[in-house]
């Protein structure tokens, strides 16, 4: 599509701060930096995660790069183009998962209604019931779950569902905010796996703060530490890199150790 | 189960949690016992029962469900003894670190106030020394002593767990129940909290640790309950749980979490 070095995704120099509040009805007229010249740029179809501990600046950063929320201060780039102005022209072309699943989709619509807002997201684009039911075979999910209601799912199977949602516009940039952070380790590493899947087929920007996740489902990793960026490396060179910033963090990942040995694959 | 040993803080035995209306078994024949000092971890996806355990353990289940059996906190039966009772029992002897952290303080009063308020309570002390003790307590979590002058909304999850995990340390209870402590933390905070627990646990208090993630429970359990659909399917050390677990479901969550790790170990070089 665009020709030549533009990254689909260019994150210049950005800005963020908030009013820093004394009591709930007490402003103190001091603003608290949250973004302190953010940047970093992704390939088209590129995965990046982008890991920090809460506090950050993650979710804000990712509220930038959405276009809900303006920088104070740098650009953000899609194509070249102000993020708001790519978006009024490519609809649907940026998606977001977010953590809490059950707050992300509407209690009254069904699963069907719920994936069809995603194909609808596109002008032009219908949703008819075989794009329903192919993204739920995409997301892994039985086709008798399509009339149910979100609360009579599983928070796995919601949050199945929000990917279903992503995926159905045929996004070119997937923002997954915490995306299976508060899922079961089981469930967990079901997503996981359902996201390796996706790989190739979109980009994404997997903002967590679990560094064996982040690992295993992207090609570069960024590190946002005080505001800036505070590493960024390929992560097949992970194990090569000796930065203070990144062993930090690895000297405080729980890593699981087991002897078991076993790859029958039983089902419950 | 070896039962009336002098050093033993909780039994449960055939705890069955049932829902009143419907009559659902949430919890089905649950017993067990924990000494000074051990820590058992529970694991068992959501929905399994983890949490409902924890609150009867505590005395706090909700009207709506029903509890059988006995669950024997320093020889006070939780569920048969008189509320009084339990509620003394509960107060001097439990804290609980629970996994909203969000709900568990007061909107309305600074974090300092509440520190307050709950060393006075609970530890006698003047209103000078409560304080010292709480920024005391701030400190072994990491926190600066700003947060004392937030309200719970201008703090972070992360940071009202650890406020949480403060008051649990500070008051030296016999038996702590973390109930997915660390889900809402980031990895350097999640290893920090568990670290806070590992001191607490040498210190002799016993503690239940309810979590989904396996590396954690490793880190801190000497036993293992697998929970699965509110039955224990499994129990015994970690080290056989994790290293040879025999029932089906068990094998599944650490072979899944397994998948993980080995991934993980292949780019670091088991650096880490």
């Amino acid at each position: 599509m665009m020709a030549g070095d533009t990254p689909f995704l260019s994150v210049q120099n950005v800005w963020k701060s908030y009013p820093a509040c004394r009591s709930p009805w007490q402003r103190t007229g001091t603003m608290t930096p949250v973004l302190r010249g953010v940047c970093f740029t992704l390939e088209k179809g590129g995965t990046a995660g982008l890991l920090g501990e809460s506090g950050s600046g993650k979710s804000t950063l990712s509220r930038l790069i959405l276009g809900v929320e303006k920088p104070d201060a740098g650009d953000i780039l899609i194509e070249g183009q102000p993020v708001d102005r790519w978006r009024k022209a490519h609809r649907g072309k940026i998606s977001v998962v977010f953590q809490d699943h059950t707050s992300s989709v509407d209690p009254r619509l069904s699963v069907e209604e719920i994936i069809a807002e995603g194909i609808r997201a596109v002008p032009g684009r219908r949703a008819g019931r075989a794009d329903v039911l192919e993204m739920l075979e995409r997301v892994e999910l039985p086709a008798r779950l399509a009339r149910r209601l979100p609360h009579e799912l599983s928070g796995g199977q919601v949050q199945r569902v929000c990917i279903a949602r992503a995926l159905a516009s045929r996004p070119e940039l997937i923002v997954f905010d915490e995306a299976v952070s508060s899922l079961d380790v089981s469930v967990q590493t079901e997503i996981v796996d359902l996201l390796e899947r996706v790989k190739g087929e979109t980009g994404y920007l997997f903002i967590t703060h679990d560094i064996q996740v982040a690992a295993m489902l992207c090609d570069k990793m960024l590190i946002l530490q005080h505001g800036i960026i505070a590493e960024e490396f390929e992560v097949r060179t992970m194990g090569e890199i000796a930065s203070p910033c990144l062993q930090r963090i690895l000297s405080s990942t729980i890593v699981f150790q087991s002897t078991f040995r076993d790859d029958t694959t039983c089902s419950l | 189960m070896d039962a009336h040993r002098t050093d033993e803080l909780l039994r449960l035995e055939h705890v069955v949690i049932t829902d009143r209306d419907s009559g659902n078994v949430l919890a089905d024949d649950v017993s067990l016992s924990l000494r000074q000092g051990q820590c058992l971890g529970i694991v068992g996806e959501s929905g399994s029962g983890k949490t409902l355990l924890c609150r009867a353990i505590m005395g706090l289940l909700p009207a709506s469900l029903r509890a059988d059996g006995h669950i024997f906190l320093e020889g006070t039966d939780m569920l048969h003894a008189p509320a009084p009772l339990v509620r003394r029992v509960r107060g001097l002897g439990i804290s609980a670190i629970l996994q909203q952290a969000m709900t568990a303080f007061d909107p309305l009063y600074t974090i300092g106030a509440q520190l307050r308020e709950i060393f006075r309570e609970k530890l006698s002390l003047t209103p000078g020394q409560a304080d010292m003790e709480a920024a005391a307590a701030l400190r072994g979590v990491n926190l600066p002593e700003s947060v004392l002058q937030s309200y719970p909304h201008q703090l972070s999850g992360g940071m009202l767990q650890r406020c949480m995990i403060a008051v649990s340390l500070a008051l030296r209870s016999r038996l702590v129940i973390a109930d997915e402590p660390t889900t809402a933390l980031d990895a350097h905070n999640q290893y920090a909290v568990l670290e806070r627990l590992a001191r607490m646990r040498r210190h002799g208090t016993a503690l239940i640790l309810v979590s989904h993630d396996l590396g954690a429970v490793q880190m801190l359990a000497d036993r293992v309950m697998v929970l699965c659909k509110g039955i224990c399917v499994e129990e015994g050390s970690a080290a056989d749980i994790f290293h040879a677990p025999r029932h089906d479901y068990t094998r599944h969550l650490v072979r899944t979490r397994l998948a993980l790790t080995r991934a993980f170990e292949r780019l670091v070089g088991r650096q880490a």
